[in-house]
């Protein structure tokens, strides 16, 4: 009895110390992971606007001193001033709200965008890569053509047929972003799948549906998560392109790139209208690209420090 | 070598068949049919129906895209309901002009990108190598247009050294010609130039750790040598490749420069065409731009071929 009692306690404490164990290498693996991640300044420094961006758009009702869309006609094309503070645009409406709302469009833009190409890509690319044979020609011809249009060209030939709008830009951003997903994937997966875990666990009976979700998927994510972060800095910047030929977000909605579009009328009189959006194009875009390189390195172990 | 060219040729065409099928399929996707859309709400039912006979639409699907297809293979690429002119003949006249933007601003962005990706790497670590990394970084991220505006605002309307947008044909006016280009051109290299210069600087970042490099410098060569002779002829491989994949990033590029400095370019005339939901330029247009890329990564996966001996050896 009491011989029982002490195995049970021993086998306990042998448990725990190998959840100890577990939890302490997970631990070290996401501190070696962040030290990775932070190694160069910049990239703190980019983390840090991607934080700023994300509650910038999060916080935009609260901190913005006026309504987007509010004009003040007897302050038309003002100069910055208190009420103001980079000024008013050619409709009396507030910039610096106006710049504020602009980063809630692009960041849903590059969120969804970036999520319909990942969930739609990393599909066709499992399937092509596991299943092989015609399916395989047949779907990645396809991405071949795709890809064959250049990104801007195919956003605009998307958004031209379906219309413009929120909804329609990250629609005709996400198809044209799922070539890339695809293409990673497939390769991925014929890595994966001559691996001896996979063949371990066809022999286990697994069938080809389980083993291609259960097993080869979670081996394919860390490359497509990185690929997910610099395609959301894509995403922003061809739906600023898209907004900037006027194709893109329906006016009276704040978009940084028809912002720039309608500074650029005033560029002589008030040239902070084009020049204050196009800065937060550039720094939110150079934030992700940067973090997705970051992000790449941490991951990939071979490439830390080139 | 010719077995690898010939399957080469045999994938582009494919790729361009699908690329007509899927621009084809998706105008036909279209909620509404062109011409109404193109005539508008005030059109009366005869007009419509004039133009729709006219311009082919009643016909079946399949049957418009046969004509369609046997048309671009005779070089009759449809009429524009909006030009009411054949679309080839107003392409044709619009190519010259693109390219004159899209040629100098590619071999600007290959030259200088290589020359700052080299200088970067034989830097590396050091304050160059940080200062071109960091440049190059802004390069891929800043959007064009935006570019374009600050120079218009500075070169333009503050020192009133360049004029602000237009096209003026070399041949009319050499100098205001070239004045007109020199914004263009600069703004479209720009990002190109950016990731050829980063590509160069990680190629030759991952070429120069080789064991051929240090036997090359254990044996005594310059340093020039070994960096020009033997590492920046490996690394050049990943840049041909980036060559043609930067191809369709520049026309992509000159729709927005094209609208910012009114250039009255291919790009141009697909904006000018989907504003006036014009379809049938649309559709060329697309396919036009998607075949000019295809031969250029033709052309790019067979100097492949001759420039490195493995990728022969392989097929």
């Amino acid at each position: 009895m009491l011989n029982t009692k002490s195995n049970v306690e021993a086998a306990q404490a042998l448990s725990s110390s190998n959840q100890s164990r577990a939890q302490s290498a997970r631990k070290e693996r996401s501190r070696q992971f962040r030290k990775a991640f932070f190694a160069r300044k910049p990239v703190v420094f980019a983390f840090g606007i991607v934080v700023v961006m994300v509650l910038l758009a999060l916080l935009a009702p609260v901190i913005s001193p006026c309504s987007p869309y509010e004009q003040d006609l007897n302050n038309i094309l003002a100069g910055p001033s208190p009420a103001h503070l980079l000024g008013t645009d050619g409709l009396g409406r507030d910039t610096l709200s106006r710049i504020f709302y602009g980063t809630q469009v692009s960041l849903s833009v590059g969120l969804v965008s970036t999520a319909i190409a990942g969930a739609i890509g990393i599909a066709l690319g499992l399937i092509a890569g596991y299943v092989g044979g015609w399916v395989d020609s047949l779907i990645m011809r396809v991405m071949d053509a795709m890809m064959s249009i250049p990104l801007v060209i195919m956003a605009l030939f998307l958004g031209s047929v379906l219309g413009k709008g929120l909804g329609n830009v990250m629609l005709s951003i996400g198809i044209v972003m799922i070539p890339g997903y695809a293409r990673l994937t497939r390769g991925q997966v014929m890595g994966v799948k001559q691996l001896d875990f996979v063949t371990a666990a066809k022999i286990g009976g697994a069938t080809k549906f389980t083993n291609t979700v259960k097993h080869i998927f979670p081996n394919s994510l860390s490359p497509n998560i990185v690929l997910a972060t610099m395609n959301f800095g894509s995403a922003i910047l061809i739906e600023a392109s898209l907004s900037f030929l006027g194709m893109g977000i329906n006016p009276p909605t704040a978009s940084w790139g028809a912002m720039v579009s309608d500074g650029y009328k005033f560029l002589n009189r008030d040239p902070v209208l084009a020049i204050v959006p196009g800065i937060f194009i550039m720094l939110t875009v150079w934030a992700f690209n940067i973090v997705g390189d970051a992000l790449r390195d941490a991951l990939d172990p071979r490439l830390r420090g080139a | 070598m010719v077995r690898l060219i010939l399957r080469r040729i045999g994938q582009s065409v494919v790729v361009l068949f699908l690329v007509t099928l899927m621009v084809f399929l998706v105008m036909h996707a279209m909620p509404g049919d062109p011409v109404s859309l193109y005539l508008g709400p005030t059109a009366t039912p005869d007009q419509i129906q004039l133009y729709t006979k006219e311009f082919g639409f009643d016909q079946p699907v399949l049957v418009q895209y046969g004509k369609w297809i046997t048309g671009l293979f005779h070089g009759n690429m449809g009429r524009s309901i909006a030009f009411q002119e054949d679309v080839g003949p107003l392409l044709a006249q619009r190519v010259g002009v693109t390219l004159s933007v899209t040629l100098p601003a590619f071999i600007i962005a290959v030259i200088l990108g290589i020359i700052l990706g080299v200088i970067a790497a034989v830097n590396h670590g050091k304050a160059a190598d940080s200062v071109i990394t960091s440049l190059a970084n802004i390069g891929i991220s800043v959007p064009i247009f935006w570019v374009g505006i600050l120079l218009v605002y500075w070169l333009s309307l503050k020192m009133h050294w360049l004029p602000v947008q237009g096209y003026t044909p070399l041949s009319t006016d050499f100098e205001l010609g070239i004045k007109k280009l020199i914004m263009p051109v600069f703004v479209l290299a720009l990002g190109p130039m950016a990731s050829f210069t980063r590509q160069t600087r990680s190629a030759m970042l991952e070429v120069t750790q080789q064991d051929y490099i240090r036997t090359a410098r254990s044996k005594g060569l310059k340093e020039n040598t070994v960096i020009r002779g033997h590492a920046l002829r490996n690394a050049l491989i990943p840049i041909i490749t980036l060559m043609g994949m930067s191809i369709g990033g520049l026309i992509g590029g000159t729709v927005l420069i094209e609208q910012l400095y009114v250039i009255p370019g291919v790009g141009s005339m697909m904006m000018t065409a989907i504003m006036n939901k014009d379809y049938m330029v649309v559709q060329d247009t697309v396919f036009f731009i998607a075949a000019v890329v295809a031969v250029c990564n033709l052309i790019v996966d067979i100097t492949y071929g001759f420039v490195d001996p493995r990728i022969r050896a392989e097929n």
